[in-house]
């Protein structure tokens, strides 16, 4: 009982110990990450990750969705935005798949991260998909109802393409479109 | 004696040429797409050859027409980054919208779908693989709009070879000419 006692006393104050320790490490992220003496350049490659569910048949163009950031974006080995950082996307265009073979379509752009407050504008997200299109099994089946007696060709008109489903939590790559923060591209400006 | 002799040269000259009619059945180059200038992104919009080719696939952005876009043609489109919306009108109208970039190339195809009366054409995103399958040509000048937007043939030359381009309708591309591979 004695040394079940002593045990629970140590680890309670080894944990005691430590969680400042990992608050501060915490803190220099923070600071590193907003004090801005380091800047992010344009075009830095950064992983993103969807949270949420979209499609062709689902989305619609102008929707927006949210984004984390799935790696957190290093410069000269500080981490100056950390993973989880939350943004934006956008649906640019979704369309849903048709009659006559047409497929669904989604075209998917990265909009921006909430950094220390400012949007880190993001660019670059080639996300379009399209789904499986059957227009071409419509072109034969016409082609076949020609020498046919019976208007098979119409059957054309319901068959419809596959739909583009993009699941949650996909990772997707894009880029930083200006340097970050902007501060510093008026600094890198006023430099001779 | 003179016929040997003259079946001799015959088959020389047809092995002679064999060659040359190798060559012409090699493979076309691939078409080269130059750089879009800088600040400006662009897209190649292609049709690949197939059904409907009587059909016309014309490009519009915002009510102006872009160029028309027959079968197994190709155009180039240079315009200002963001969100850019297409439409293509038959039967009945499609469209698509893209979110162009600087300095990058975005393809967009045209297909002919079955439709009531005649094809329907249909618009969609692409890629530059999709883009490579397809044997294709240029859309001729008289076919492009007449306002901004479709590099006419002389300007996509003039950029692939660097020298700096004719007074152009659109804005002049880059004077550098790699194989564009998307960004």
């Amino acid at each position: 009982m004695h040394w079940q006692l002593l045990l629970a006393s140590v680890v309670l104050v080894g944990g005691a110990m430590s969680m400042p320790a990992v608050g501060q490490d915490a803190t220099v992220a923070a600071a590193s990450e907003c004090a801005a003496s380091l800047t992010i350049p344009a075009l830095t490659p950064v992983r993103l990750e969807l949270l949420a569910p979209l499609g062709s048949k689902i989305s619609r163009s102008g929707d927006s969705f949210p984004i984390r950031l799935a790696e957190p974006i290093v410069v000269e080995g500080v981490v100056l935005v950390r993973e989880g950082t939350t943004g934006m996307g956008e649906v640019v265009h979704a369309k849903k798949a048709g009659g006559s073979g047409s497929a669904g379509e989604l075209v998917l752009a990265a909009r921006y991260l909430e950094v220390c407050g400012q949007r880190l504008r993001l660019r670059s997200m080639h996300l379009s998909s399209n789904g499986k299109s059957r227009t071409d099994t419509v072109n034969a089946l016409n082609v076949a109802s020609a020498a046919s007696p019976l208007p098979v060709g119409l059957f054309g008109f319901m068959i419809h393409g596959g739909q583009v489903n993009v699941p949650q939590g996909t990772i997707a790559e894009a880029k930083t479109a200006e340097i970050f923060p902007p501060a510093a591209t008026a600094d890198a400006r006023q430099v001779p | 004696m003179f016929q040997k002799l003259s079946i001799a040269a015959a088959v020389a000259v047809t092995a002679l040429a064999s060659p040359a009619i190798a060559q012409d059945k090699e493979a076309p180059a691939p078409i080269a797409i130059p750089a879009p200038p800088a600040g400006k992104g662009q897209i190649v919009f292609y049709r690949p050859g197939g059904m409907g080719f009587a059909v016309g696939c014309s490009v519009n952005e915002k009510g102006q027409k872009v160029s028309s876009l027959g079968a197994g043609k190709y155009f180039i489109m240079v315009t200002e980054p963001g969100r850019h919306e297409f439409s293509v009108k038959s039967e009945a109208k499609d469209t698509l919208a893209l979110e162009v970039e600087a300095d990058e190339t975005q393809y967009a195809s045209c297909k002919i779908k079955m439709g009531f009366m005649v094809g329907r054409p249909d618009i969609r995103p692409a890629t530059e693989a999709e883009f490579r399958k397809s044997k294709l040509k240029m859309v001729d000048a008289d076919d492009m709009g007449p306002g901004e937007g479709a590099l006419r043939p002389e300007q996509v030359a003039a950029a692939l070879s660097g020298a700096p381009a004719a007074a152009t309708p659109a804005a002049a591309p880059a004077p550098v000419a790699p194989a564009s591979p998307q960004q």
